[in-house]
């Protein structure tokens, strides 16, 4: 007799299986794995003018810190990140401010450095069609993130500058799971683990250039972006926000190997790739066929050439995961 | 996609060597129940594992970006309504390279695109020229290749030709990138460079396709030769006067997205010859829901074989009361050993 009972693949869902007599079998854990969203506390952070923009893009301008706290009841696994932000006089929609966020457990910071909000979170919607503020395209994290109360875990401290010439009030969440039951959140850390080795863990990491951009009319320059000593790097997304058009290439500097066969112009002068070829945005990122896996140490130089003819702010960042030789969470309990 | 990061660290390697484990010395093969066993422990065998390793292969495999090798060519002026030469995009021999995402940015997206692979006879991945729109997006959203294009390189380098032909009526200045995998196999031991050459041995027999319309009604465009539909407004191309996808002698096609451009709105219907003239629809369907474009394809959600020599009819109906050019491209795979 034919079995079809395989022919069209595994039957079932995330909340319940289908048994093959026919009955529905539930997930018991998810009733205590639940979404959960993480905000600033107050939710709306306020953030003072930058009153002087010349010279340097924000040069007076402090950065205004808040904090993301989970309370005690269950450890949270971070995925997705969006962002809403208005002026506070108008009310206008506002993307211009830069984001940094550290984690003040053992782990180091999630960033080498600030990066603009449009590089790091969804909701401003892009020119593609999605609305503004629709949350419907947040930036999914190449890896997630794990915060245990227990552990210590229990607040990330996230810093917000203003890159405009008035005050702005700004909305950030991280979307993710809470765990109310320790022995899913278990499973999910054995899993992340198991993956990574032993005493690895693996958390995501945006890395931008050592230096901030800021080209002139027409200049090129390179830009150092080193890679930190204490992890492994995985290049999984590209996301950009400029002024204006650019070129882009970037090197590894062990061996000097390109991504690109942008060559020489007829000058002689460097050649490089489209600005669209290269960067999407935190809401549309590029998603590079391969991803690029870059050992601990290794150091990258960005080239980049501006093509508005105009002063330009180029904020490029790799959206990445770092994988990292640790003390295993599991030893420590 | 992606290659996998990490690989599972097996306890036992060799599944054969598993079942011998468990099963001891003396089996009867012909018992049912005895399969069933064997069923159980592969999958046993597959879940059997005590850990993960960075897979050795990511260390020589990066993202790479392929532009014309002329920076004059990389951002090429093409003139009003003109075709350019056909631009070279060489692959030199530091890897083997695999194209999976097609890119563009232009002064006007009206125009025009032919790919063809210099290293073999200059054959085409496509059967005419076909619109850029429907094959091409932007970093935010690739047109992704259903199948990668695969070059190897280890002889000699690869050159891809492209040829541009503007639409727009206007000097047209145009980028173009193609987005893939790079194997610098070179910089591996040779068992790593070996499996490589044996993956692009084979994966050379498959590859992306696009199919053009053809069979368009003489006199239904202002020049013949254009891979476009001229519609008077509302007027209907049905059964056989309407113009059709084929898959030519030399291989099967998978049609697996359905894209278009066009200058107003129409309805469409596909209709094979073969099979009595089987509809794939019970009525006409707006553009807007069956076909996409290079950012957002419409995905067929189940592949379409289109055997070789067969015909798949476009029949339409212009909706825009006024004249509308029609560009529509479908895009598959080419199963050319069959």
């Amino acid at each position: 007799m034919l079995d079809l009972s395989r022919a069209f693949g595994p039957v079932g869902g995330r909340a319940y299986t289908v048994l093959p007599d026919g009955s529905v079998r539930l997930d018991r854990a998810k009733r205590r794995v639940k979404p959960f969203t993480l905000l600033t506390e107050p939710e709306s952070i306020t953030v003072a003018a930058a009153t002087d923009m010349t010279g340097g893009f924000f040069a007076d301008q402090l950065p205004v810190p808040a904090i993301m706290e989970i309370d005690g009841k269950a450890p949270f696994e971070a995925r997705y990140i969006s962002f809403h932000a208005r002026r506070t006089d108008t009310g206008v929609l506002n993307d211009q401010f830069t984001v940094k966020i550290m984690d003040p457990q053992e782990r180091p910071l999630l960033m080498n450095r600030e990066i603009h909000v449009r590089t790091l979170a969804g909701g401003f919607g892009s020119s593609l069609g999605a609305a503004a503020n629709a949350g419907g395209r947040p930036l999914v994290l190449p890896e997630t993130f794990f915060m245990d109360p227990e552990q210590g875990g229990r607040a990330l401290v996230v810093e917000f500058r203003n890159l405009n010439t008035f005050e702005i009030a700004i909305r950030l969440g991280i979307h993710g799971v809470r765990y109310t039951d320790f022995r899913a959140y278990e499973k999910a850390l054995r899993e992340r683990e198991e993956m990574f080795g032993r005493g690895r863990i693996a958390y995501p990491f945006f890395a931008t250039t050592d230096r901030h951009v800021r080209l002139t009319a027409s200049q090129a320059d390179t830009f150092d972006l080193r890679l930190s000593d204490d992890s492994d790097a995985e290049l999984v997304k590209l996301a950009r926000y400029s002024d204006g058009n650019f070129l882009a290439r970037i090197v590894e500097m062990d061996g000097k190997r390109y991504l690109d066969n942008a060559g020489q112009d007829t000058t002689g002068g460097q050649s490089g790739v489209f600005m669209d070829f290269m960067f999407g945005d935190a809401e549309f990122p590029f998603i590079p066929y391969e991803t690029a896996y870059w050992e601990r140490g290794t150091k990258l130089q960005v080239w980049l050439e501006d093509l508005s003819a105009a002063v330009n702010n180029v904020w490029v960042t790799l959206v990445s995961r770092k994988i990292r030789y640790g003390e295993s969470i599991f030893e420590q309990r | 996609m992606s290659l996998p990061t990490y690989i599972r660290r097996r306890r036992v390697a060799d599944p054969a060597e598993y079942l011998h484990r468990a099963f001891g010395e003396r089996q009867q093969l012909t018992d049912r129940a005895f399969w069933h066993r064997v069923l159980q422990l592969h999958k046993g065998w597959e879940e059997d594992y005590e850990g993960f390793y960075i897979n050795p292969v990511k260390r020589i495999t990066r993202p790479f970006w392929l532009l014309a090798d002329r920076a004059a060519d990389q951002a090429l002026v093409v003139g009003a309504s003109a075709a350019s030469a056909k631009i070279p995009f060489t692959i030199d021999t530091s890897g083997h390279y695999e194209v999976a995402y097609l890119m563009f940015q232009a002064t006007s997206s009206n125009f025009l695109v032919e790919v063809f692979d210099a290293g073999n006879n200059e054959a085409g991945f496509q059967n005419r020229e076909i619109h850029a729109v429907t094959v091409a997006g932007t970093a935010r959203r690739p047109f992704v290749l259903p199948e990668s294009w695969v070059f190897n390189v280890e002889d000699a380098p690869r050159l891809l030709l492209v040829r541009f032909t503007d639409r727009s009526g206007s000097s047209n200045t145009i980028r173009w990138a193609f987005h893939g995998r790079r194997w610098f196999h070179k910089d591996s031991d040779g068992k790593v460079q070996e499996a490589v050459f044996r993956r692009f041995q084979r994966r050379e027999r498959l590859f992306s396709y696009f199919l053009g319309l053809t069979g368009i009604p003489t006199g239904s465009t202002e020049d013949d030769n254009l891979p476009a539909i001229r519609l008077t407004a509302d007027q209907a191309v049905l059964e056989n006067r309407a113009p059709y996808f084929i898959s030519t002698d030399e291989a099967d096609t998978e049609l697996v997205k359905l894209n278009f451009r066009s200058d107003g709105a129409f309805e469409f219907q596909l209709r094979e010859t073969q099979s009595n003239g089987r509809i794939l629809s019970n009525g006409f369907i707006r553009n807007t829901m069956g076909m996409g474009d290079g950012e957002f394809p419409f995905v067929f959600p189940e592949g379409y074989l289109l055997e070789r020599n067969h015909r798949l009819l476009l029949e339409l109906r212009d909706l825009s009361s006024a004249q509308n050019d029609i560009y529509a491209t479908a895009i598959g795979r080419r199963l050319q050993y069959a």
